[in-house]
């Protein structure tokens, strides 16, 4: 396989506290271009601090984010260092990851802009290069432009979000969780938009989400992760299809179908803890 | 005990100065006693406010015209303090947060006794020990200890238990759930839709249990009722509504939904839903 474009080496993050939370406990995974990873966990496992990560938002006590061959600056006080840019993300809440007092195009171009500045001359400007042109890549009116975040559905919105960050022409896009908040109906499309969107434009996608049935459609690879660990990792079709790690098994076993069986999903006692070696498929 | 719920043509307007919102188009809904009647729909289809109405919680600012009977009493005509003896008593109610539905200030004692002591004048004493009775029917173990914590001591998985054990505190006929496992993680989802499943048969409970969540409604409904813009499309029983939908919304609802019979199961399936511009967006 090629070089990765992101590359994770045993990231640890700790929140402080006595004792400090251990939100991250040993992270190491690549992500390469045109490829779709899918980071699926239940709530506290340590995905979303991840995603903060990846981004700079957070810096990490242990390890080190390669992007691009060199480490990723953290956040500082000026904003994001131009040659961070190239890592963008899509927030769970597109009602409040959008400025609700820009009108959307306004906002999309916040995001050529970042591209602008990072590639200059060498953009090869492949993709779309105004507001109009994005909004009708992501199968909407060119108008909209002129509008206002309000006027817009949630998945709606996400489109958008998603335009804003494919904007900045990022090498790597990260959503966090992003289709959780929309209608059952729409999630598994605007997923499906989202990732396709990013890999015609040749950037690798970090998918974090905790639903397993959506991700596992659109994800090549899948990364499980339990109490800020990996405890599995291979093929996202091989690992729906034969979950091998037991916290994986629990998990999806947990998943209830609408098949109108009215099956239970298996419950497993609260308090059942996992063992944390991880499995590579 | 009854508890069969019968909702004959509710409409509910939304009032401001100058406009006039329909929410509810006149909803029709018969719910046997004793069964876990389903309702789905997505975000403002009318499922919430459906629910809020019955236990007489709609907003200020609302008109309603219709029936709402439970047993021999249309909770539609029932206004003001009468309304308190229906509501905590007869129709209990669990919220989607059990982190902002249960008072963080007070202890779950007195979250679990006020009503039971206004309602059933009972002694404090024999309200503890309903109040204990009650805990450990929903799998909160730790007896007269656990009613002098917080509930921030406590699980989202544990806090949603203690908040159905507070709706169920004084024997209802009715519990209305409004989304109860949503902000819950799977795993700790399927433990409190097995309690859902255990207190109805045990207890011979009705619930009205609204969710967005297709797959949590084929798990728990006995029947289904499919709301789009503030009425009912369609109603039948669990497996007819997910093998044999009838309306067209509710096909092309399961249509795009991973894992139906009917769904996407590969990436491929998802090309040709964005293709067809499936997903009832916008």
């Amino acid at each position: 396989m090629s070089e990765p474009v992101l590359s994770v080496h045993d990231v640890v993050v700790d929140y402080p506290g006595r004792p400090p939370t251990r939100a991250v406990d040993g992270v190491s995974f690549d992500i390469h271009t045109g490829e779709v990873v899918g980071l699926v966990g239940e709530s506290g496992c340590g995905k979303s601090t991840m995603a903060r990560v990846l981004t700079g938002l957070l810096k990490p006590n242990a390890g080190t984010v390669i992007y691009r061959g060199e480490e990723l600056r953290p956040l500082g006080l000026g904003g994001r260092a131009p040659d961070s840019t190239g890592v963008q993300m899509v927030f769970q809440d597109p009602g409040s990851s959008l400025n609700p007092r820009r009108r959307i195009g306004s906002q999309i171009q916040d995001g050529l802009d970042a591209a602008k500045r990072r590639l200059g001359a060498t953009d090869a400007k492949d993709r779309p290069q105004t507001p109009q042109e994005w909004l009708e890549r992501i199968g909407m009116d060119p108008e909209d432009a002129q509008r206002y975040p309000r006027s817009f559905s949630g998945g709606q919105r996400q489109r958008i979000a998603t335009a804003r960050a494919l904007a900045a022409a990022p090498d790597v896009l990260i959503g966090d969780e992003p289709i959780s908040s929309l209608d059952a109906s729409t999630q598994a499309l605007i997923a499906y938009v989202m990732s396709t969107l990013t890999i015609a434009q040749g950037a690798g996608m970090l998918f974090i989400s905790h639903d397993l049935a959506v991700v596992r459609l659109i994800a090549d690879r899948l990364l499980v992760m339990y109490k800020g660990r990996i405890v599995e990792r291979g093929p996202a079709q091989k690992i729906w299809a034969d979950p091998q790690h037991p916290y994986t098994k629990a998990l999806l076993g947990a998943i209830p179908l609408p098949d109108g069986a009215q099956r239970m999903p298996t419950v497993t006692p609260p308090g059942t803890s996992y063992p944390l070696d991880e499995i590579v498929r | 005990m009854s508890g069969e719920l019968n909702i004959k043509d509710l409409k509910l307007d939304i009032k401001t100065h100058d406009e006039v919102t329909p929410i509810l188009r006149g909803v029709n809904l018969r719910v046997e006693a004793g069964t876990v009647q389903g309702l789905a729909g997505e975000s403002g289809s009318g499922k919430t406010m459906t629910g809020l109405t019955v236990i007489g919680l709609e907003p200020a600012t609302a008109v309603t015209t219709g029936e709402i009977w439970l047993g021999d009493t249309d909770l539609l005509t029932i206004t003001g303090s009468s309304l308190n003896a229906i509501r905590g008593q007869r129709v209990g109610m669990v919220f989607q947060d059990p982190s902002t539905s249960l008072h963080p200030q007070l202890s779950i004692g007195s979250q679990l006794t006020d009503h039971m002591r206004y309602h059933l004048k009972i002694s404090k004493a024999q309200a503890r020990e309903k109040a204990i009775a009650a805990l450990d029917r929903v799998g909160i173990t730790g007896g007269s200890s656990a009613l002098s914590r917080y509930p921030h001591e406590y699980s989202g998985g544990q806090r949603q238990r203690i908040a159905i054990a507070i709706a169920l505190a004084c024997d209802p006929e009715l519990v209305i759930m409004d989304e109860p496992t949503t902000a819950l993680d799977v795993t700790v989802q399927a433990g409190v839709l097995a309690l859902v499943r255990d207190l109805v048969d045990s207890l011979g409970l009705t619930v009205l249990f609204i969710t967005h969540d297709l797959g949590v409604m084929s798990a728990i409904a006995d029947r289904v009722a499919v709301m789009r813009r503030g009425a009912v499309v369609e109603e039948g029983s669990c497996e007819q509504i997910f093998t044999d939908p009838q309306h067209d919304y509710t096909r092309s609802l399961l249509s795009s939904l991973p894992g139906s019979a009917t769904g996407p199961r590969t990436r491929d399936d998802l090309a040709h839903l964005a293709e067809i511009g499936a997903g009832g967006e916008s």
